[in-house]
């Protein structure tokens, strides 16, 4: 069987391999799913399936921007569905079945994976018809929706790290709060000097690092190295530079600097608690760390560090809006997207209530008045959009998902501790040689 | 093959017996069957979850597994945590039973307190594992330094995992306890009241009455444990992601990130297919088993 | 109603607790309570979470009697999420499954446990055999099979299962058919019983115990299930339990407070459920044997 005369249209496809023969001849008993009523007037009823992956904070927030359309456009009915835990398995099945809802969350990671599986619409060609004003996202972002050139989703936040710190703690330390110009070697020199230590036991951490590999796509690059190549087509984790830098946050847990894994109880969060002086903070956990740390202390924000090649490289990630290929009604679609991403939505969905980072650039003025506006730490939190300057920008390969197993298998063990045998060089050298196993793969 | 029956009462039992059968059969054939043939179609070809056709590669993806690193690397580690936990289980979960079946006053509340674990799930349930392996000041560790063990990271030290995943195992027995419970109910109390006549003690009595008579429920707990066991998922997905360096990368591990992260459908049903016969093989070997232990009150011919 | 069958009220073990010394009891009691209060540990601590201010939640070292007890989190799940909603769906789907689990089940383990005909042995392997296939890889072709037939987002594909005799629940009832001695059926076909009322008048009301079991065990299952859901359902409003839990966590942010107010109060019903049912495996409604 020859690949070209092997494609099938996707009806068959679904029938044949879906139900195999002895459900395919009870399903045609059975009048077909309403689907789609086939739209020739503009104006016909249509119902979309909007899905989102958020919690139940943000949910009132799509409603009401769900609302503003429907109001606009009373003949488009918009289903709005939050599934919190559980995403991929729903959205893959439902992929892999043709069935995906006509709008849902793309996050930066699966915008190239869904879109070079035909899961998603190019949404280049409609962008270039109304003008979508696409030099409003965040440049970084864009590379990462962009599939062989073209947009595949448009854009709903992006989110970068700082490092937060407790102003108690330094101020009984007598040091002097960061002012974000530090690097790695700064850190480390802060966050010994917080480490207190009683009976031999650690009681207070200096920084706590974040395993996820995205996160490390910045921190590598700006110490001079690379997790893939330039086209991504070879991983080159084994590297010495990279080596070095595994080096270092390694020593930061086997000297007691940062906590190792397990060293925080279960359903403890460090920072809040208290017993971190310093630790790494998602753009998006401002509102989050208010409510967990109340009026504890006092606390503010300040930037990553720069990296050995005296330049910081943020990483950065964000969520998306893409369009299913099986969706009947792409048109609307597209206009509740263009809706959905607008300034005018981005304020209501992020800025007005301090989410993450807005994915458009003029909804960042919103943000940081209504961060200010409750007179509550991090004062400083405008520093997450001036990072974004620094946003270290490569599209995630569609291999993206396999990466990341290898990574927590082989790499975080390496930054949050539990082994101290683990030898930095061979496991680099593992993660390397998995991962182009899984690129020769395709 | 199989003989038809003869007489008149064996056609109408068999009759019977297919009008009975009727629910399972019929799901089979409607629901059932249909997805299992596909995915085992699957299993022989290259499907990737996109637009086109399957390539047919016949056996080319079962070759491959035996060349595959992390193929071997779950199998071993699924094995390794069945050998472990299975016996422990089941012996831990009968006990239980047994315990729970004393009249005791306040039996129903301490009941439903040992059915806790299996309902209770999650955050909370990582919180106790958090305060049980802490390297610090875990109860495990506290209890291991009185005999001048030195710490241990349980959780996040590859050597030592699968002994904290094997306890964490032990945590849901109660399942079993229920059922141990509602096959013990079914012992008639006049053997054990003739046992005692015959002056026979507390250890004899368990051994020649209780045992051969709960051997119906053993078996089946061993089987769906067997079963259950082999299939491992929830904990290691949850806890470690198969980590640290594949150390629970459980058999089931592997097939879910292989369907779901890597999206090779193909690949995915070959592990899961060759997993198949492997708990199949090992279910027969019990079934086999059984002759030897397992007694049927109401047996009438040989049964499996 | 059968001659030679009498109603026993006490059970094995009963049997065996009567004849504990008063040492035994002690120590009985005191492995017992030790037990116990490890197994509460996890409850404890949902508890004393669902009961606090979001800024006690992550405080080190564990605040395990909140500095005021506070109620609003178990209001608040209902203000932010149609909770309410989701409990009733979780009801609906508990009672049809375990209607189902038990109708479907009992049903065909009859079939194989007390009838003989062509082909038993082979069904039964292959019942078995379908618990053997790792559930990741059939449910893309169940999922498009449902979808074909026109059945998303409803409950039929999560229900229909359990009314066509879950392989599970019909080996466990089997095997408890199995244990009833064929002298009972065979005492009663000569009083002119035929099969549908050996199944209905002998074996299901000597297999109360097991029939509880399945009872429970659907209970749980369909109470707490979150992946058929999640496959098959589109609508926010169809959604069980398990969902409403789940969406005080997302992927950025996690309130423990009202999660565990939520998973309280899901726990709730199943702990009475389970704290009354099991009370069938000692009231000795069995019928446990022959006499003469």
């Amino acid at each position: 069987m020859s690949k070209s005369s092997a494609r099938l249209n996707r009806r068959q496809f679904l029938t044949l391999a879906g139900a195999g023969a002895i459900a395919t001849g009870l399903a045609a008993c059975v009048p077909a799913a309403p689907a789609g009523d086939a739209g020739d007037g503009a104006m016909e009823d249509v119902q979309l399936q909007f899905v989102t992956n958020h919690g139940d904070v943000e949910i009132p927030f799509f409603q009401q921007v769900v609302d503003n359309f429907t109001e606009a456009n009373p003949h488009v009915q918009i289903d709005l569905l939050n599934v919190s835990t559980e995403y991929y398995t729903k959205i893959n099945t439902q992929g892999v079945g043709g069935d995906l809802p006509d709008i849902f969350y793309t996050r930066t990671f699966d915008v190239v994976p869904y879109a070079s599986k035909e899961w998603t619409v190019n949404l280049q060609p409609l962008v270039e018809r109304d003008s979508v004003d696409t030099d409003d996202f965040w440049e970084a972002e864009v590379e990462q929706i962009t599939y062989q050139g073209d947009l595949y989703a448009l854009p709903y936040d992006f989110s970068n790290l700082g490092v937060a710190y407790n102003i108690n703690i330094f101020n009984e330390a007598g040091l002097e709060v960061p002012d974000g110009s530090w690097d790695w070697d700064g850190l480390r020199t802060v966050a010994e000097s917080l480490t207190t230590r009683e009976d031999g036991r650690t009681t207070r951490w200096g920084w706590a690092a974040h395993p996820w590999p995205w996160v490390w796509v910045g921190i590598i690059a700006a110490n001079g190295g690379g997790i893939l190549n330039e086209d991504q087509t070879e991983c080159i984790m084994a590297s010495p530079e990279n080596v070095e830098t595994l080096n270092f946050f390694k020593g930061l847990w086997s000297e007691g600097i940062i906590p190792e894994a397990g060293a925080m109880p279960q359903g403890v969060e460090g920072f809040s608690a208290g017993i971190l002086a310093m630790t790494t903070m998602g753009s998006w956990a401002t509102q989050w760390r208010r409510a967990a740390i109340g009026d504890s202390f006092d606390w503010d924000v300040t930037a990553y560090p720069f990296g050995s090649e005296g330049r910081r490289a943020v990483s950065a990630a964000g969520g998306a809006w893409g369009i299913a290929t099986n969706s009947d009604h792409v048109e609307e679609t597209w206009q509740f997207n263009v809706h959905l991403t607008s300034t005018e939505s981005t304020n209501i969905l992020i800025s007005e209530p301090v989410r993450s980072i807005p994915g458009r650039k003029s909804s960042v003025p919103a943000w940081t008045a209504a961060a200010a506006r409750e007179d509550l730490p991090p004062r400083n939190v405008e520093v997450f959009a001036q990072m974004m300057e620094d946003a270290y920008s490569a599209p995630f390969p569609a291999y993206w998902k396999d990466l990341e197993t290898i990574w927590f298998n082989r790499v975080a063990p390496l930054i949050s501790g539990g082994d101290p045998t683990l030898d930095v060089a061979e496991s680099l050298g593992k993660f390397q040689d998995e991962v182009n196993e899984i690129i020769a793969i395709g | 093959m199989i003989a038809l029956p003869k007489t008149p009462r064996a056609r109408r039992e068999a009759l019977e017996g297919y009008i009975f059968l009727l629910p399972w059969l019929l799901g089979f054939i409607l629901f059932t069957a249909g997805p299992l043939l596909a995915s085992f179609y699957l299993g022989f070809t290259t499907y990737r979850g996109d637009r086109s056709w399957p390539d047919w590669i016949g056996f080319a993806n079962f070759t491959k597994l035996f060349q595959d690193d992390l193929f071997w690397q779950s199998l071993k580690v699924t094995v390794i945590y069945a050998v472990g936990f299975l016996p422990p289980g089941m012996a831990l979960g009968f006990g239980i039973a047994l315990l729970m079946n004393q009249r005791v006053k306040g039996v129903s509340i301490f009941r439903t307190i040992y059915y806790l674990p299996s309902v209770i799930t999650g955050v909370a349930v990582a919180v106790l594992w958090g305060f049980v392996f802490h390297k610090e000041f875990g109860i495990l560790n506290t209890v291991l330094e009185l005999f001048g063990v030195t710490p241990i990271s349980w959780l996040f030290d590859s050597r030592w995992i699968m002994v904290a995943f094997i306890i964490m195992g032990l945590w849901g027995v109660g399942d079993g306890m229920i059922i141990y419970l509602a096959g013990l109910q079914g012992i008639p109390t006049e053997l054990y009241e003739a046992a005692s006549i015959d002056g026979a003690r507390r250890m004899r009595r368990f051994w020649n009455i209780t045992i051969p008579m709960m051997s119906p429920t053993l078996f089946f707990v061993l089987v769906t444990a067997l079963i259950k066991t082999f299939q491992i998922f929830t904990t290691a997905y949850i806890m470690t992601r198969g980590g640290p360096n594949y150390a629970t990368y459980f058999f089931s591990v592997n097939i879910y990130n292989t369907t779901f992260m890597s999206l090779r459908f193909g690949y995915a049903s070959a592990l899961a297919w060759l997993l198949f016969v492997l708990i199949f093989l090992l279910t027969l070997l019990l079934f086999r088993s059984a002759k030897f232990w397992v007694f049927y009150a109401g047996e009438k011919e040989e049964t499996a | 109603m059968t001659a030679g069958m009498e109603q026993v009220a006490r059970t094995a073990g009963e049997d065996e607790g009567r004849k504990l010394g008063t040492a035994e009891t002690i120590v009985t009691y005191i492995v017992i309570l030790v037990g116990a209060v490890g197994l509460m540990f996890p409850f404890a601590w949902m508890l004393s979470t669902s009961l606090k201010p979001l800024d006690e939640v992550y405080s080190y070292p564990i605040i395990w009697i909140p500095s005021q007890i506070i109620f609003e989190n178990y209001i608040d799940v209902f203000k932010k999420v149609p909770f309410a909603r989701y409990l009733w769906n979780s009801f609906v789907l508990s009672v049809l499954g375990i209607i189902g689990n038990m109708a479907g089940s009992s049903l065909a383990a009859f079939s194989f446990a007390r009838l003989r005909y062509p082909g038993r042995t082979l069904f039964f392997i292959m019942m078995l055999s379908t618990m053997m296939v790792p559930v990741w890889v059939t449910m893309v072709p169940t999922f498009i099979m449902f979808s074909r037939l026109g059945w998303l987002d409803t409950y039929l594909p999560i229900l229909l299962p359990a009314y066509f005799a879950v392989p599970f629940f019909t080996f466990l009832m089997r095997q408890f058919f199995l244990s009833v001695p064929v002298e009972i059926e065979d005492s009663a076909r000569i009083d002119g019983c035929s099969s549908f009322g050996v199944f209905f008048r002998i074996l299901m009301p000597l297999s109360i115990p097991a029939l509880a079991t399945v009872a429970i065990f659907s209970f749980f299952f369909y109470w707490n299930d979150l992946l058929g859901p999640l496959i098959y359902l589109r609508s926010q409003l169809k959604f069980p339990v398990a969902m409403g839990i789940a969406s005080f966590q997302s992927e950025q942010y996690a309130n423990f407070a009202l999660m565990m107010a939520a998973a309280t109060m899901a726990l709730a019903p199943m702990l009475v459920v389970f704290f009354f049912t099991q009370r069938l495996f000692i009231q000795g409604v069995v019928i446990t044997g022959v006499k003469g």
